[in-house]
């Protein structure tokens, strides 16, 4: 049942891409592929190192284009990417001898002090070309350029762009000279582009991305005050909300955007709190005497989950977004926390704690059967991708606290982060960017 | 009964102890200032700027107490040496308050009394166990306890600020018992 259910789960989105590839799969006979248990779907295409016009040096392009092309292409699962042989010079018909459907043409040119980046995507059967643009940038956008080809190629064969022009904030350590600072940083996708946009030179932390993307809500360490600022994605504008109340911390957006939960403390006592985006009409929406702490708001906006000592451990519980109908929806370990719902909405990851060990869980809501994402270490505060086939989390499993990425299944883990220590991801689910 | 008389006795005895604290510090004070200003030491100073600086030095001293430091860090460091300010230590989840906790909260509320002059700011820390959300609420607790005692052995409310740093400065950063301990504070700080 759970089998089916999981496989109906997986195939529908591959259902989807195949309903709205099928007219292009007439004319370019480029077909997909379904096999393994996991659904995994591919058109197997052929991506070779672009050809390169003077004086464009190869060096300036495999790290901050070459790289992050590949990896964003064979991250989507709808494409395998298919190796060429050695020794002979890539062609279609090569890439056709070696099985691919489909040949990435990829050529790169200056243009004054810009790149000039051409692709063509080009159907090895009928050599004719699906796909043909024309990207510029500065030296310092190539990599956006290589993750926006990766969009326009998901978006090509399945009418929705992939991931990669989103961005993950963080918590870095890495500023610090003295007393240890954390300052707020934003990347791309695949740890690229990482870059600093606060300068407190104290503690920052919790940073929850606006759903459009324009905006980042965090708490900041004052001398003897903590309050949550909003600063503009490039760090240009930062706004301090007056709460009238204490601790202010693990805020986050709710998805109209219109809205933002935290942490509040009135006299000792930590509350769930809600206050308008701009700053305006704080309300409480717990009334517990115990420990109430990071709330998250569910994909529809209309629940609100929490964490709680009520019942003498920290457990994750449910409200609606009006604070009525509280239920307790974490069982299986002894300290629950940092709980955030998928994008579809049918599943929550949080941090769970066993034996003193710290793990990413994730439960199916409706029928609460839960699972953990196994790793060595401690492994906390969970985020998802947008289209929900990753989750970036921080672990210390290898000393350090750093920031990776992980399938909800386990596999393919990816380590995001190197400098300093590194905490607090928050994907943000804008696809626009 | 017997435990009832038992905590009689703690109280009392903290409070002997507050007494000679107390007593101590201004018996230091007291002996101090009459052996300061003895002339045969400056007049083994010859330097004419030492001679300026020293006298303004023991003015200050004699009428009212003992000279504290101007820098904040410097007058804390002092203030947590002697005993004056001594934070409190709290179970492993917990915000009630120890009989550690209350000694040690005690012993800084007379402090804090005849030193009007300084506010104060409770940080409420945790060890690193436990989950770095939960722990912010968690220290926000820990503070509030050590300021609602303070406030109920008579410091005046507004003087006292509270600030959790859940188990964002570890004053040990080992993964033992013992330095866990020491992580799960109200950290007692004072301000001008």
């Amino acid at each position: 049942m759970t089998m089916l259910r999981t496989l109906t789960r997986t195939l529908l989105p591959i259902a989807a891409a195949l309903a709205i590839t099928g007219t292009a799969r007439a004319q370019t006979q480029v077909g997909v592929d379904i096999y393994g248990r996991g659904g995994a779907q591919s058109i197997r295409i052929a991506v070779p190192f672009p050809t390169l016009h003077e004086p464009v040096a190869a060096a300036a392009v495999h790290e901050p284009f070459f790289s992050p092309l590949t990896r964003a292409i064979a991250y989507s699962e709808i494409f395998g990417v298919v190796a060429m042989p050695p020794g002979k010079v890539p062609s279609p018909a090569v890439a056709k001898e070696s099985g691919a459907q489909l040949y990435l043409d990829l050529s790169i040119s200056m243009a004054g002090a810009n790149y000039a980046v051409e692709a063509r995507l080009i159907d090895t059967n009928s050599n004719s070309t699906q796909l043909a643009r024309r990207y510029s940038s500065s030296p310092g956008a190539l990599t956006r350029i290589a993750h926006t080809i990766a969009n326009d190629l998901l978006i090509h064969f399945t009418g929705k762009p992939g991931i990669f022009l989103t961005q993950i904030a963080f918590v870095s350590t890495r500023d610090t000279t003295g007393q240890r600072v954390k300052e707020v940083y934003v990347m791309d996708w695949d740890g690229s582009n990482q870059r600093r946009i606060t300068s407190h030179k104290s503690l920052s932390l919790s940073p929850s991305w606006s759903p459009d993307g324009n905006k980042i809500v965090y708490t900041s360490f004052g001398k003897g005050s903590t309050d949550m600022y909003v600063v503009a994605r490039d760090g240009s504008t930062r706004q301090k909300l007056d709460t009238g109340v204490a601790l202010n911390s693990s805020p986050t957006y709710s998805p109209d955007g219109s809205k933002i939960a935290f942490v509040g403390s009135q006299k000792g006592n930590t509350d769930i709190w809600v206050i308008d985006a701009d700053g305006k009409n704080p309300r409480r929406m717990t009334s517990d005497s115990s420990i109430e702490s990071t709330p998250a708001w569910s994909t529809n906006g209309r629940e609100i989950s929490f964490t709680s000592s009520r019942s003498g451990t920290p457990q994750i519980y449910v409200m609606d977004a009006e604070g009525t109908n509280v239920r307790r929806i974490s069982f299986d370990g002894e300290w629950n926390d940092d709980a955030v719902w998928s994008p579809d909405g049918e599943m929550i990851a949080y941090t769970s704690g066993v034996k003193g060990f710290y793990q990413i869980r994730i439960m199916n809501v409706a029928t609460q059967k839960t699972w953990i994402i196994a790793g060595n270490g401690s492994n906390e505060q969970p985020s998802w991708a947008p289209d929900g086939r990753s989750i970036v989390f921080q672990s210390n499993r290898s000393g350090g606290w750093q920031v990776y990425r992980v399938k909800p299944d386990g596999t393919e883990i990816v380590q995001l982060t190197s400098a300093g220590e590194n905490t607090a991801p928050d994907w943000g689910w804008n696809l626009k960017r | 009964m017997r435990i009832k008389l038992k905590n009689l006795l703690v109280v009392a005895a903290v409070f002997a102890l507050a007494l000679a604290l107390g007593a101590c510090r201004s018996s230091t004070k007291d002996v101090k200032a009459p052996e300061a200003p003895p002339p045969p030491v400056q007049e083994t100073e010859p330097a004419a700027p030492a001679t300026v600086e020293q006298p303004t030095d023991f003015v200050q001293e004699e009428p009212a107490s003992e000279a504290l430091p101007d820098d904040a860090e410097a007058l804390n460091k002092m203030a947590q040496d002697k005993g004056w300010i001594r934070d409190a230590y709290y179970e492993y989840d917990s915000s009630s308050l120890t009989d550690q906790a209350r000694e040690a909260l005690q012993a800084s509320s007379t402090w804090l009394k005849s030193n009007a002059q300084y506010g104060l700011i409770v940080e409420g820390h945790c060890d690193e166990r436990g989950t770095e959300q939960y722990n912010l609420a968690l220290g926000e607790r820990r503070a509030y306890a050590a300021k609602e005692y303070l406030v109920s052995l008579g410091i005046d409310a507004a003087r006292i600020k509270t600030q959790s740093f859940g188990e964002e400065r570890p004053f040990d950063t080992g993964t033992t018992e013992a330095a866990y301990a020491k992580n799960r504070r109200a950290h007692l700080v004072l301000t001008r």
